[in-house]
């Protein structure tokens, strides 16, 4: 099956109409500042879904703040910021998974045909509810990195389609395919979990 | 919120451990700014030129191209050395012919391309190719890394020549043929040369990717190159071939954009009442109305000090870059 895979374009170049105008430096760092404090703790929780550690995340945001500083006169208009940003710190998440390791697969929480102990009515959907929480979350370490950044934009930021398009530089089209598919694997994993009955009779 | 209990476990999925706040040391982070005169300061001088685009975090810059193209599907795509010149902040890209066979069509670029590159980091960048041709979209796209003492390419893709869809993948919208390997491993601060030919079935229609007299070059990111510099900077005279790119930081009081065309720098640096000159040797700051010129950097600093490059061959006849209006 071919690959959707966007590049991702050029940072800072969402310009689009006039050109912020020329500030002192003090003025242009307060701006910058206060853009990026309106939107900090949305972006670094992107980062950590995208990257599923908090350290790492803390250091890509680092790096994407650096570079969106060194990048900030080429943002147009303010009002892009969180896009413009985000879109920065998606391509520093997007290389940190890049240069990572293979991780190894996560365990099974249960082996094929193991026999769970009867519980409680109440106990067994707690149970049902946290072995479909655990496909899921397995799923998703299973992602490759554009599925898992269409994934975390649509459903932990709730951005629409032409947004998540925005900040990936990629075409509506492309995005709904990636989510189609990620969400398609998603959906198995956890309705798989779901028709598993927390007795051990499947 | 949703009714669905997938998509509500899938958001509790992706927020499960997820901080509300950002850590305090991400909104102290200090920023790095070389320091700048206000800009009245700069129109008040009058005794400064300026010069080329430069580095922000992007650049895209358009190339020269040979005018020459084959008139058979079996030509080259020019003669001329280095007809095809690519250039950005970390890839360097010259040919003397591009021949990407997507099924039935050939495609050998373009002189109005769009260039650009994910700047990335010391171990990652990209070459982004991008323009029309058969009245359809063609992309190139070279996805580059390194390590301690190697670079190569990774992945090269082209789009496949057919009609942009709405969707991807689906019957008869454009799609990506991808040629994955190991390409063109060479020791760091060293170009690939060579002459290139691969193959691919890897998308809707088979692909063919052929490149003579390549000569690739990857130059990591470096914070150090971005830090605390005023470089002088220079542009070629109007006519010459593309601008090159620097190391070192643009003077944020000049407003430039990297992706400015010459033109669009000179008309800037008019409009600041500055003027450009034709003599690139000085770096003194001179007043006056005629070519290019320079500006001068600190003396004493530790910056790295830019400098231009230029299209080596001037003598060719060859379109002026235009940046392609979207």
């Amino acid at each position: 099956m071919p690959l959707t895979k966007e590049p991702i374009a050029l940072e800072g170049t969402v310009a689009l109409e006039q050109p912020v105008p020329l500030e002192a430096t003090g003025d242009r760092e307060r701006s910058f500042r206060r853009l990026l404090d309106a939107h900090l703790d949305r972006s670094y929780g992107l980062a950590t879904v995208i990257l599923g550690d908090r350290s790492d995340a803390e250091d890509a945001t680092h790096d994407a703040i650096e570079k969106a500083w060194r990048a900030f006169g080429d943002l147009r208009s303010p009002e892009r910021f969180e896009s413009w940003f985000q879109r920065i710190l998606i391509n520093v998440c997007r290389d940190r998974r890049r240069a990572r390791r293979p991780q190894l697969p996560l365990p099974d929480v249960e082996s094929p045909g193991a026999r769970q102990p009867l519980l409680p009515s109440h106990e067994r959907d707690l149970a049902l509810r946290t072995a479909e929480r655990d496909a899921l979350e397995r799923a998703l370490a299973t992602l490759g990195d554009d599925q898992r950044v269409c994934i975390a934009l649509r459903y932990f930021l709730d951005l629409e389609i032409d947004e998540i398009a925005s900040r990936l530089g990629a075409r509506p089209g492309t995005v709904k395919s990636r989510l189609h598919r990620a969400t398609a694997h998603l959906r198995a994993a956890y309705d798989a979990a779901a028709r598993r009955d927390p007795e051990g009779v499947r | 919120m949703t009714d669905d209990p997938f998509e509500r476990d899938l958001r509790s999925a992706l927020a499960n451990g997820v901080p509300m706040a950002a850590p305090a040391s991400l909104r102290a982070v200090v920023l790095e700014t070389p320091s700048a005169r206000p800009l009245r300061s700069v129109l008040a001088r009058a005794a400064v030129l300026a010069v080329a685009a430069l580095t922000v975090a992007s650049v895209a810059v358009l190339v020269g191209y040979a005018t020459t193209r084959p008139a058979d599907v079996g030509g080259r795509g020019g003669s001329d050395p280095a007809a095809i010149r690519w250039q950005t902040r970390t890839v360097s890209f010259a040919a003397t012919s591009l021949v990407i066979d997507a099924g039935s069509q050939r495609f050998f670029g373009s002189p109005d391309s769009i260039v650009s590159s994910d700047p990335g980091s010391p171990t990652y960048t990209t070459l982004e190719v991008i323009w029309r041709e058969h009245d359809t979209e063609m992309r190139l796209n070279f996805y580059l890394a390194a390590d301690e003492t190697t670079w190569w390419v990774s992945e090269i893709r082209t789009y496949d020549g057919r009609p942009m869809g709405e969707i991807p993948g689906t019957a008869g919208s454009a799609d990506w043929i991808t040629y994955r390997g190991t390409f063109f491993r060479t020791p760091l601060g060293e170009p690939f040369v060579g002459d290139v030919d691969l193959s691919s079935s890897e998308g809707h229609v088979a692909g063919r990717l052929r490149i003579e007299d390549l000569s690739l070059s990857f130059t990591p990111l470096s914070l150090s190159s971005m830090e605390g510099c005023r470089p002088a900077i220079s542009v070629p005279p109007p006519g010459d071939g593309p601008i090159g790119i620097q190391r070192g930081g643009v003077d944020p009081e000049l407003g430039l954009d990297p992706s400015m065309t010459p033109h669009e720098v000179g008309a800037r640096l008019r409009d600041l009442g500055s003027a450009i000159r034709t003599d690139t040797s000085s770096l003194s700051s001179t007043p006056g109305r005629s070519g290019a010129g320079s500006r001068t950097g600190r003396s004493g600093s530790s910056c790295m000090e830019a400098r231009a490059r230029f299209s080596s061959s001037s003598t060719r006849s060859e379109p002026r870059p235009r940046r392609p209006r979207s």
